[in-house]
């Protein structure tokens, strides 16, 4: 058993060890149950690892995987609880919050940022509709009015399809709505040029992955307070 | 003194008439010849038409081959997504695992047709070029290599959670990479450039490249019978050239424009040939005064460094840019060399 429990989880994430973070997790539960594991040790170091995270990527000492690796302890740990609730006869753990839908803009196979939000976003109770790569501006719209989300975040890596942007934007607005769905844009070009996400009309991005709960409540807030949601009146 | 003289003389840091330059056009060839982008990336003639038009347009010392790494895949069975404004790109990989991938016969460097265009635009061009400019081939590094084959997230999550396997296609990788680089510079590539991605640690923890990502990225440039150029792929470098530096055969890095050129080459010290200055995806979003202001500020600052070559980093340039743009950057090495235009 660690001393020092947070300390020994955020050391794991950041040597990239899932294994051992793991073994902690299991431990921790082993005391507490899985959802403990998840709501009182996993993510309160999640929160601590990301500010941290940012800052040394900022300062080139920590790398994309170790994030990476984070969203798979996430992911590993969320499966745990499942399979508890399941063994346990408990209704699985539903999301709270939600729901949102996830995607590549039109163009762009670059999963890998995508899925680690997704994998944040559920951590924190998210009901995330994840629609994939290349994924059309009307088709991000269609789904959240089917699911009455008032967030869409859409990922691009490049410039050339990060302009793709712009198309949602444009779909959100000549549907109508425009502040009820907002929008939340994600990906590497967005550090080179911050000045994209306005100019594309995005409504907000996040500086990690491991941000990107925090700017969803901020937006969810924001539409909730600029009317129903979307399919709400239908 | 010839484009290609002026490259050559820079490498040895002797001195040249005017400062150095290039511009990464792979893709802007196809607007300057109006060829379809698949007719570009797949017809080295279309290719070596469009290097040609830049060549005249824009009067850049070193051209390149085709900056398009995914057609790499193609060649090893995974399919593309063919864009209208950009290179193509990879949508579904050949291999699901890395185990999947080592059962795989790795194809002779010009056995597969993506491969043989890769080859043949060097060879045309090579041919074309005739001595007047320096030509880079573009190529992916083995510790990168397998991200086309299984996708980046499979090869990182590979590359983290099982090693036996990363090590084992790392291995398979080089000798490819090898027999590849080493067949463009057979087709008159001056240099190979190499992106690395997944030895940089802004990508991957320190302890994995150390490990093994780095001694596998230093086999293979000791494998290379040429000069080598460490292309930056969109990551920093500078901050991790006491791990990246001193690699066989390298004797030139693109930075990123992220990177301080002063700090590089204080790391790096006097010999390797330094490339950068310029954002080329953000190329579009000058005008050709402040795009020649620009030049100006980074040949200023440049000055005293003889083994420099004003150039543009990261992606390739994009469609939209303005060819009066484009113009402003040999304009602007045309003034800082006294020369009327």
């Amino acid at each position: 058993m660690p001393q020092n429990w947070p300390e020994e989880l955020t050391k794991t994430i950041f040597d990239a060890d899932r294994a051992l973070a793991n073994e902690l997790i299991d431990a921790w539960a082993a005391e507490h149950g899985y959802e403990s594991a998840v709501t009182d040790y996993l993510c309160p170091v999640l929160e601590a690892f990301g500010e941290a995270w940012a800052s040394q990527i900022e300062n080139a000492q920590a790398s994309l995987a170790q994030g990476y690796v984070a969203a798979k302890i996430a992911e590993d740990a969320l499966a745990k609880v499942l399979i508890a609730q399941e063994a346990s006869g408990r209704a699985p753990r539903a999301a709270t919050k939600g729901p949102v839908v996830l995607g590549n803009i039109e163009d762009d196979y670059h999963p890998l940022g995508r899925k680690m939000v997704a994998a944040f976003l559920r951590l924190a109770g998210w009901d995330v509709r994840d629609l994939g790569v290349d994924v059309a501006a009307a088709a991000f719209v269609d789904a959240a009015v089917a699911a009455r989300a008032r967030v869409v975040g859409v990922s691009a890596m490049m410039l050339t399809t990060a302009r793709n942007v712009r198309k949602l934007r444009e779909e959100i607005d000549r549907r109508g709505l425009t502040g009820r769905l907002q929008l939340a844009v994600g990906g590497a070009v967005y550090k080179l040029r911050p000045e994209l996400v306005a100019e594309l009309g995005g409504d907000g991005t996040a500086l990690t992955a491991l941000h990107a709960a925090a700017l969803f409540n901020r937006l969810w807030t924001r539409s909730c307070e600029l009317g129903p949601a979307p399919g709400a009146d239908r | 003194m010839n484009s290609l003289q002026r490259v050559l003389a820079i490498l040895k840091g002797e001195p040249v008439d005017r400062p150095a330059f290039t511009l990464l056009l792979s893709l802007y060839g196809a607007r300057l010849t109006g060829a379809s982008l698949r007719d570009h990336y797949s017809d080295p003639r279309v290719y070596v038409e469009g290097q040609c038009a830049v060549r005249e347009a824009f009067g850049i010392d070193l051209l390149f081959s085709p900056f398009a790494l995914p057609l790499m895949a193609e060649a090893f069975g995974g399919t593309l997504q063919h864009h209208a404004t950009q290179p193509p790109t990879l949508a579904r990989p050949a291999c699901a695992s890395a185990r999947e991938a080592l059962v795989m016969a790795m194809p002779e460097p010009d056995g597969q047709p993506a491969l043989r265009y890769l080859l043949d635009s060097v060879g045309l061009l090579s041919k074309r070029l005739a001595g007047e400019a320096a030509l880079v081939g573009m190529m992916p590094s083995p510790v990168d290599l397998p991200a086309m084959l299984l996708g980046a997230e499979t090869w990182m999550e590979t590359l983290l959670f099982d090693q036996p396997a990363a090590l084992a296609l790392l291995e398979q990788c080089d000798g490819f990479c090898a027999a590849f680089g080493n067949a463009m510079l057979a087709e008159g590539a001056t240099m190979v450039a190499f992106t690395a991605n997944f030895a940089n640690p802004d990508m991957m923890p320190r302890k994995h490249i150390e490990a093994f990502v780095l001694p596998a990225l230093q086999a293979w440039t000791a494998k290379i019978k040429g000069p080598l150029v460490f292309h930056h792929g969109g990551y920093r470098l500078v901050p991790h050239l006491d791990l990246l530096k001193d690699l066989p055969q390298v004797v030139a890095y693109v930075l990123d424009v992220r990177d301080s050129l002063l700090e590089g080459r204080r790391h790096l010290g006097n010999a390797p040939l330094l490339l950068g200055g310029l954002d080329g995806s953000a190329l579009e979003t000058f005008n050709p005064e402040t795009l020649k202001q620009r030049c100006h500020e980074v040949l200023r600052a440049q000055k005293s460094d003889p083994r420099f070559l004003l150039a543009s980093g990261c992606a390739d340039i994009p469609l939209a840019t303005t060819p009066e743009t484009l113009s402003a950057v040999r304009a602007a090495v045309l003034e800082v060399a006294g020369v009327a235009l």
